[in-house]
């Protein structure tokens, strides 16, 4: 029967692969067969039989080498042998398991760590939005816009209302364009508040825009963003919609309190659409129409002042940003012209008809974090990076002192015939399994170092939302990372193993003394790279720890604990100015009437997230620079714990007929005023009424207002007494008796207790504080983990080279313990050479971590990069480690009989 | 050590499909018939026969079945396929033309 020869070799090929020990029989009675006939013929010509069989041996050119060129010839050797090597691999790796584990986890700690952080730097970075085309998206902002006056909502506050109806009607390079902002809406129905965060208002074409498809129900259209739409309609995601409300049907067209009014539930958005911005995932949508509605009084859609919306368009096919970016500052001069906000400056009315609208790429969506955590996570990476250089050193290490070892084993290899090549693919595959084994654990370690970093910056108010779906990029990464360790550490040592002629391998396996000279050099190469890498991450993480320990020891100018801040809203109550003043004050008397509260008081403004700057006046010039303010009630400062300096506090006396007054800080008397301030007066630029003088009737400490790396600022405080406008928002500070907990649920129940239904929230400000370095913290943690990850990795190098080196000096030490060298001399025998690898690696080291030092200065404070104790203590901690590693071989060395090491010989 | 008379590339391929086109062989009856054949011309090493053998048979030109062979022994006895037998022909045409045109060449008159 003749098959098919395609299915015959096929057949065959399998039958090579499966039926190989049958395979290998056939092919030993074969060569059996041939060699009996050939020493048949050559005894029948005379030759005696044992003088035959090596002729017929001979002849045969070896009978290993041919089976195993006849294994080649059926074309499955390669694929047999690496089975085989993957087995022997696998079996050596087993007999030692110190070697392998220490191995595997260098590999899966520094490949793990590089993962993890582009994992996340893809997140917040790289990746683009789930959105249809996401390339033909663009951001549209205004290019040269500084901080203008006014007010700034959320953090891509880029246009006022004004600004986007106009661009609306006029741009011509978008087939869709809307705008968006981030809003927090209270859920509850009443009592204490439940913000959602992840509120957006946005423009009818935002989902039409994206591409995004409904879930159930319908998305907005331009049809519900009408300017005094009623009744607007809500979008929730799909993982609100599964959260909150069950993910049920019947949720669509339900209605849901939002910030007190009921709206209209009518559509869930796509499953993996979560909005705009990197970090965050929305919860509901509601259309921009519904600001009057959801944010009673803001007044934010008619005011030239009020910049919150942020822009994006699809370009039209053909256009490209810098043809769109170019029509946009066409229409530019037009539309500011139109729009200059009445109470602005002069000079600053100037700068703003100079603005020019321009358009960048919007493919990966708006980003605070980008900004915030650009710089920390690229440098993250390269720490990482730097982690994995010196995992593969080790390693390298690591296999020498194998590949020296296994001299002997590859001599007697390449003596029984194995090729070269062959004994260099064994050793890759080793390596290789190695790599797989440590890129698996990587895999394994990746999500939860990255998820643990998600967490490590979240709040609980403002949740970090991070897709961290192990994408194709982070997998190319990892195993492009793991591919090119391998070649790393498993190439250079097989072919160094192989390099020399069999003769000498021989020579040299047996005899330790004279070998592997240059392979020592190398080794010590190593890890005096190692030391110096891990002294620059040590000097870096001890930095790190360093700007967290000045940051959070920072005074921010009150005293932090047990400060309780209650966020009234009284907006739901529609009440009138007076009637407002009357509830605020009341609540003031219960809060100060509970035991667990010692002082209350009400402040418009919460430390550490300031924003109300104004520009004021002092005699008749305008003074330099933005002064920053307050409005507080009598009691503010004693309960926030900042003294007064000078002067007074607020009285119940300074009320609305009374004169205007106001109390300073010290920075505003040193900078701004620059005279005696009690008795001195000012004047508020928007204000624009001559006469309104504030007296300054006291002056209090610095304070914290933006942030705690902030300079003091100039700081203003008014009397909440003499405010012409009540606002039905107000912020209530209580300086608490003992714990927190307990006092939050009485000032709680005191708050249901009052007269009308209120809307309430609690913040605590050592927490808020807690929040304020989440970034120095992150990256005090991490520089910190892998810093003792990498010097961890060094120590563990250096103990390596000893050990060996102490082994290769076995019989040279014997010989001396027979001569009569004390314990000592042995010692410090081997204690000479590893002090030597410890200056050289500390040497280098600080010289490295001294020129490599500007690279995170921006996120440092309160440390130099020149600090000469962190780069002391860095190089003392790394050195003394190393030291006592290098004691263990150096006191085995010592205590080891003579004898004992002879016979190793 | 020079290689004379090592074959031509490809040559021994051709030598062993001849040879079983004619009758099924053994390897070592291969060997024996190689070196009558071509005398001490074609020094056919017992080394390379083997390999060349199982990569044909792989290659699926000849096939191998056990067989009682002539000193009443199981050896294993190589034949030529179907598809085998066009390949020889194919390569016996391509061995002809390459060394009439050799020939040619090589009986050129020096002017």
């Amino acid at each position: 029967m003749d098959l098919p020869r395609v299915v015959r070799v096929a057949l065959l090929r399998l039958r090579s692969l499966a039926g190989r020990s049958r395979v290998e029989e056939e092919l030993d009675e074969e060569l059996r067969d041939h060699l009996d006939a050939a020493i048949h013929e050559l005894t029948a010509r005379g030759l005696t039989p044992s003088a035959a069989r090596t002729e017929a041996l001979r002849a045969l050119g070896g009978l290993e080498a041919v089976k195993e060129e006849c294994r080649d010839r059926r074309r499955v050797g390669l694929v047999e042998n690496t089975a085989r090597d993957l087995a022997y691999g696998a079996r050596i790796l087993r007999r030692t398991p110190g070697f392998t584990l220490v191995a595997v986890l260098s590999l899966a700690l520094g490949i793990g760590a590089n993962a993890a952080i582009f994992q996340l730097l893809d997140a917040v970075r790289l990746r683009a939005l789930p959105v249809a085309h996401p390339f033909d998206l663009a951001i549209v902002e205004i290019a040269n816009r500084g901080f203008p006056p006014g007010g700034h909502g959320g953090p891509h506050s880029d246009l006022t209302n004004p600004h986007w109806e106009r661009i609306r009607d006029r741009q011509q390079v978008f087939s869709g364009m809307f705008v968006w902002t981030r809003s927090s809406f209270d859920l509850s129905d009443g009592g204490e508040s439940r913000f959602s965060e992840n509120g957006l208002l946005v423009s009818g074409a935002f989902f039409d825009t994206l591409g995004v498809t409904p879930a159930a129900g319908r998305l907005l259209t331009e049809t519900d963003d009408v300017r005094g739409c009623a009744d607007p309609a809500v979008v929730v995601s799909y993982g609100f919609w599964q959260r909150a409300l069950g993910g049920s049907h019947a949720a669509v067209g339900s209605r849901i309190a939002i910030n007190g009014r009921p709206l209209r539930i009518v559509g869930v958005a796509a499953r993996g659409f979560h909005g705009v911005e990197v970090g965050r995932a929305f919860d509901l949508a509601v259309p921009l129409c519904a600001e009057p509605i959801v944010h009673a009084g803001s007044g934010r859609l008619q005011a030239r002042n009020q910049w919150f919306l942020a822009a994006m368009g699809r370009l039209k096919p053909g256009v490209t940003v810098e043809h769109a970016s170019a029509q946009l500052a066409a229409i530019s001069s037009a539309l500011f012209a139109e729009t200059i906000p009445p109470s602005y400056a002069p000079e600053q009315k100037q700068r703003y008809h100079a603005y020019q609208l321009t358009a960048r790429p919007g493919a990966s969506g708006f980003s605070t974090l980008r900004e915030q955590y650009d710089t920390p996570l690229w440098l993250l990476l390269s720490l990482a990076g730097v982690v994995l250089l010196i995992a593969c050193a080790n390693l390298a290490n690591l296999m020498l002192a194998r590949v020296g070892a296994r001299d002997r084993e590859i001599a007697v290899r390449l003596a029984l015939g194995a090729s070269r090549g062959r004994i260099v693919r064994q050793l890759l595959v080793e390596s290789l399994l190695l790599a797989a084994v440590g890129a698996a654990g990587a895999a394994g370690i990746a999500p939860l170092l990255a998820k643990s970093v998600v967490a490590m910056i979240s709040t609980e108010s403002s949740p970090l939302f991070l897709d961290l779906a192990l994408g194709w990029r982070v997998v190319a990464f990892t195993a492009a990372v793991a591919g090119a360790t391998t070649v790393l550490f498993g190439l250079a040592p097989a072919l160094r193993g192989t390099r020399m002629p069999i003769e000498q391998a021989m020579r040299a396996a047996s005899r330790s003394l004279a070998a592997g000279g240059a392979r020592v050099t190398l080794r010590r190469a190593l890890v005096v790279a190692q030391l110096a890498l891990s002294l620059v991450m040590l000097a870096g993480g001890l930095m790190f720890a360093r700007t967290l320990h000045s940051l959070s020891s920072i005074d921010p100018g009150f005293a932090r604990e047990g400060l309780l801040q209650a966020n009234v809203d009284l907006t739901r109550l529609n009440l009138s100015q007076e009637a407002v003043r009357a509830h605020r004050d009341q609540i003031l008397a219960t809060l100060r009437s509970l035991p667990a509260v010692r002082s209350a008081a009400i402040a418009s403004t919460v430390p550490l997230v300031g924003a109300w700057s104004e520009r004021i006046y002092v005699g008749d010039a305008m003074a330099e620079g933005l002064v920053w303010f307050n409005r507080v009630t009598p009691h503010y400062f004693a309960t926030l714990g900042t003294p007064i300096a000078a002067g007074r506090d607020f009285g119940p006396a300074d009320n609305i007929s009374s004169p205007a007054v106001a109390v300073v800080n010290e920075a505003f008397v040193a900078d701004v005023l620059r005279a005696e301030p009690i008795g001195n007066t000012f004047r508020m630029e928007e204000k624009g009424i001559p006469d309104e003088r504030f007296h300054i009737i006291g002056v209090v400490r610095n304070t914290k207002y933006r942030s705690l790396r902030e300079e003091p600022l100039p700081i203003v405080y008014l009397a909440q007494g003499q405010a012409p406008f009540a606002s039905p928002f107000i912020r209530y500070f209580m300086r608490l008796n003992g714990s927190v907990a307990p006092a939050r649920a009485m000032v709680k129940a005191a708050l249901e207790r009052h007269g009308a239904p209120l809307v309430f929230h609690f913040e605590e400000l050592d927490e808020q504080i807690g929040y304020s370095i989440m970034r120095e913290r992150l990256m005090a943690w991490l520089s910190g983990f892998f810093a003792l990850l990498a010097a961890g990795l060094a120590v563990v190098g250096v103990y390596g080279v000893i050990a060996y080196s102490v082994q290769q000096r076995r019989g040279e030490i014997a010989v001396r313990i027979a001569l009569g060298a004390t314990r000592g001399a042995v010692l410090q025998l081997v204690m000479r050479e590893a002090a030597w690898l410890l200056l050289a690696g500390l040497g280098i080291g600080l010289a490295l971590a001294w020129s490599a030092s500007g690279l995170g200065a921006s996120l440092l404070f309160g440390v130099t990069t020149s600090d000469p104790v962190t780069y002391a203590a860095s190089a003392v901690v790394l050195g003394a480690a190393a030291l006592a590693a290098t004691l263990i071989p150096a006191w085995r060395a010592a205590r080891s009989g003579p004898l004992a090491a002879l016979r190793a010989e | 050590m020079s290689k004379p008379s090592d074959l031509v590339q490809g040559t021994l391929d051709l030598l062993i499909l001849k040879m079983l086109a004619l009758e099924p062989l053994n390897g070592w009856a291969i060997s024996q018939r190689l070196t009558a054949v071509s005398g001490d011309v074609l020094q056919v090493s017992d080394g390379s026969l083997y390999p060349a053998l199982h990569k044909l048979e792989q290659q699926g030109w000849i096939t191998a079945e056990w067989k009682q062979s002539a000193n009443n022994r199981r050896a294993k006895f190589y034949s030529l396929t179907r598809t085998g037998k066009r390949y020889l022909g194919r390569e016996v045409a391509n061995w002809t033309r390459l060394s009439d045109a050799i020939t040619q060449v090589v009986k050129l008159e020096e002017a």
